[in-house]
């Protein structure tokens, strides 16, 4: 007999604290509930989910141990009724909030599903001796309260005709499950006959309330779309202005501040992220809409979006160029230098995190002008150039080497998490051939398996990087429906600072070159190139909740100026996963370091 | 003529007629230009400065032919020899120290394998203050393009000794140094020699 792995008491009412509710499934707890990134009253219905969900399980556990133990019978009808009524809600939940597209819903209708289809108890407990006596009152009470039930379905009718159909829903419901508890204990010719019964009335307010919540769905997947929507128009003419502003006085203006030449390019950079992130919810909300309500309209086109945005980074990159360019037609020789060392240390860090490399070379031009207007700080540019170059060639040179000693193509996580995930002979499988996870069983019933073969198992994640300069955190670039959260506070100094004595920066002397300010900047934020350990924790999230609700903090998921490159837009049932990796190893541009054993 | 001008007058024409030219005849040039050095040093003296530039962009195979490129010899488990080795010393400002560099290669885009990379610091004004001393170094080898590469670790620099400068030329020592090979992780003692050309 197939067993479902139940919750103990205590952690089924944990869940019914609101910050679990937000967590997602993991290895260690299969039975958490998808995070949802709707409004309130999405969150209400989510929030519901896991509380039914909970109880449901529970219910599971507390028949199993009486059905082992031959007391089924002790059991009431009224407790397996409501077993199979709650099971009843909890999908109808899901298939309100996949109205919404929310993958969350989508894994709770196949939970309820799955547990209808599994439970064997309302069967048995029908079939046992000891049950006819109250299934026979039930039967009696049936027939005496018909009059009743012809009385509420003529009320529910009332309230269709005044089109007050939330009001008609909510009776309905009241009535129908009220009903079931006990027809589902009944023999299933009373079902039947209920359903006969209320068959005009369902006919009538159940189609009109889908209408109804799908309007609203589109409103306010509309809505929040409308909100996130940059208006790419008005921040590209503002790059012109502060490109202008820079070119004229050395100075533009921000937000009615007066902002230097570099200190433009961190605003900039800044205005990007948040770009960067808006554009990447707005195609998520898209998805959600395109999911379940239909074709977004042509005012909301995703492909005009991606374009927009890609026209807004292309714009904003060229800008940097240019504010340096103007910067340096203008700066005077004995300002050259400190402009120089400053406009370093503004770019590093959005170096690091833009999609197209090809205008880093186009700074460096840049950059060029501006040291040229001081022969001093030339000379010095040169011949700092010399002494790192090379030894940062071969620095990357042994990195390289080293790191491929360590690694593999098969360690990467998405071959891990591809190999995990796929059907075999008895496991379904989060895909089959030539697709991509999703839902297709609930994730309680398909984690365990998959997780059983990625705990404790190498891997190796590409692009690691801090969310902030003092995070404890650093996350992997989402590649291919995986990402991973890697610790952030490894102990590097000895490697840092041998980087830096290379580097020939200290205190008092910068870095002098952008690629020595790009790499002395990573090193001492904790930026990778890759990181190799072990997994440790392995969660589901939707695709679309992932990206349609992702924090400003952490947009280095994906690169600045790209988007994410699936080949079809994503549904509602699509998944990621993540993983926390512990750490053996990581690789920077220019070290490898091997990371002490934690005891 | 010394026999030193007659041999740079070789390589100047040498240089001059292999831009172009294929290897098969490469010894048959060599002898023509020692003849021409020999019979019209006039004429051969005009075009000297125009050579002498000529030669300074040839191709660094030609110097390295003629033995004027300088020579690395080390033995990092197995031998590694390069038949060139040119020196930088390349002074930094805002109080960073001076950088001494000694590469197989011209330049990065010249690159020839075993590739050999040797940087160190030092506070001296001039090589010839160096001389006679022991700079801790970063070493870097790689005997195949694309293979393992051997190397010193952070808190492990080799030891050059500086052996002797003069105006043309440096003579080093790797005295002492351990460095760990990429592939095998295992580590490899080395020892060996520079002798490399000076900036012109």
């Amino acid at each position: 007999m197939m067993t479902i792995r139940i919750q103990s008491v205590a952690a089924a009412c944990c869940l019914l604290l609101p910050a679990l509710v937000s967590a997602n499934p993991n290895n260690e707890d299969v039975h958490k509930v998808l995070a949802v990134f709707g409004g309130d009253e999405v969150k209400r219905w989510q929030a519901q989910a896991a509380e039914l969900y909970a109880s449901c399980l529970e219910d599971f556990k507390t028949f199993s141990e009486a059905d082992e133990k031959g007391r089924l019978g002790r059991l009431s009808g009224k407790e397996i009724g409501q077993f199979r009524v709650k099971l009843e809600q909890l999908n109808r939940i899901g298939e309100f909030l996949q109205l919404f597209g929310e993958p969350c819903g989508a894994d709770l209708e196949l939970r309820a599903q799955e547990l209808i289809a599994r439970e064997p108890f309302t069967q048995k407990w029908r079939a046992l001796p000891s049950s006819r006596r109250y299934i026979n009152s039930l039967e009696v009470t049936f027939q005496k309260q018909r009059v009743q039930r012809l009385k509420v379905i003529e009320k529910i009718m009332k309230l269709a005709q005044k089109e007050q159909w939330s009001q008609a829903e909510q009776e309905f419901y009241r009535v129908w499950d009220g009903l079931h508890v006990a027809l589902f204990v009944m023999p299933s010719n009373y079902r039947k006959g209920v359903a006969g019964e209320f068959m005009f009335v369902q006919g009538k307010v159940i189609p009109a309330m889908f209408e109804i919540r799908r309007t609203a769905a589109k409103q306010q997947l509309t809505k929040a779309r409308t909100e996130q929507l940059p208006d790419f128009a008005a921040i590209t003419a503002e790059l012109a202005k502060t490109v202008n502003g820079i070119a004229a006085t050395g100075q533009a203006d921000w937000d009615g501040a007066a902002v230097s030449g570099p200190a433009a390019v961190e605003k900039l950079a800044e205005r990007w992220r948040d770009v960067h992130v808006a554009t990447l919810r707005c195609l998520a909300i898209d998805w959600a809409f395109a999911s379940r309500l239909g074709r977004v309209g042509k005012t909301l086109d995703s492909a005009s979006v991606k374009s927009q945005y890609a026209k807004f980074s292309a714009a904003s990159a060229d800008a940097v160029t240019k504010l340096i360019a103007a910067d340096a037609a203008r700066v005077s020789e004995a300002e050259a230098a400190s402009l120089y060392t400053a406009y370093l240390r503004s770019l590093a860090p959005l170096a690091r995190v833009i999609a197209d490399q090809t205008a880093i070379p186009k700074w460096e031009t840049a950059l060029a002008t501006l040291a040229a207007k001081s022969p001093s700080l030339a000379a010095e540019v040169q011949a700092y150039t010399t002494a790192t170059g090379e030894l940062l060639r071969w620095r990357a040179r042994v990195a390289t080497a080293l790191a491929a000693a360590k690694s593999d193509q098969k360690l990467l996580l998405p071959t891990r998490m591809l190999d995990a995930t796929r059907q075999e002979t008895n496991y379904g499988g989060f895909y089959s051939q030539g697709m991509l996870p999703f839902l297709r069983e609930s994730i309680p019933k398909l984690l365990p398996h998959a997780a059983s073969k990625l705990i404790d198992t190498p891997a190796v994640a590409l692009d690691v990087l801090r969310v902030s300069p003092t995070s404890r955190a650093a996350i992997s670039r989402y590649r291919l429906r995986t990402y991973a959260n890697v610790p952030a506070t490894l102990d590097l100094a000895r490697e840092v600072a041998s980087l830096k004595a290379d580097l020939l920066v200290s205190d008092q002397a910068p870095p002098l070159s952008l690629a020595a300010a790009i790499s002395a900047h990573s090193a001492e934020r904790g930026d990778f190139v890759s990181a190799g350990g072990t997994i440790d924790k392995v969660y589901v999230e939707g695709l679309i909740t992932r990206f349609a609700a992702l924090p400003t903090a952490a947009s280095v998921l994906v690169p600045l100026g790209a988007t994410l490159g699936e080949t079809k837009p994503p549904h509602h049932r699509d998944v990621l996963f993540r993983f926390d990796l512990k750490p053996a190893w990581v690789r920077h541009d220019h070290f490898f370091a091997e990371l002490p054993v934690a005891e | 003529m010394s026999r030193h001008g007659i041999t740079v007058m070789a390589g100047c024409w040498l240089a001059l007629a292999t831009l172009g030219c294929s290897k098969e005849d490469f010894t048959e040039l060599v002898d023509k230009a020692k003849n021409a050095a020999t019979e019209g040093s006039s004429q051969v003296a005009e075009n000297v400065e125009a050579a002498k530039q000529k030669m300074a962009s040839a191709s660094a195979g030609v110097q390295e032919q003629l033995n004027l490129a300088g020579r690395i010899e080390l033995s990092v488990g197995e031998p590694a020899r390069t038949d060139a080795c040119y020196v930088n010393f390349v002074p930094q400002g805002s109080g960073r120290p001076t950088i001494l560099q000694l590469q197989s290669y011209r330049s990065a885009a010249q690159e020839s394998f075993p590739s050999i990379f040797l940087q160190a610091q030092t506070n001296a004004e001039s090589l010839t203050e160096l001389v006679g001393k022991t700079l801790p170094a970063r070493l870097f080898v790689q005997p195949q393009q694309g293979g393992p590469v051997l190397f010193s670790q952070d808190a492990e620099p080799v030891a050059l000794k500086i052996v002797s400068v003069d105006d043309k030329t440096l003579a080093a020592e790797l005295v002492s140094g351990s460095l760990l090979n990429t592939a095998s992780g295992t580590s490899i003692a080395a020892t060996g020699t520079f002798t490399g050309t000076l900036p012109q």
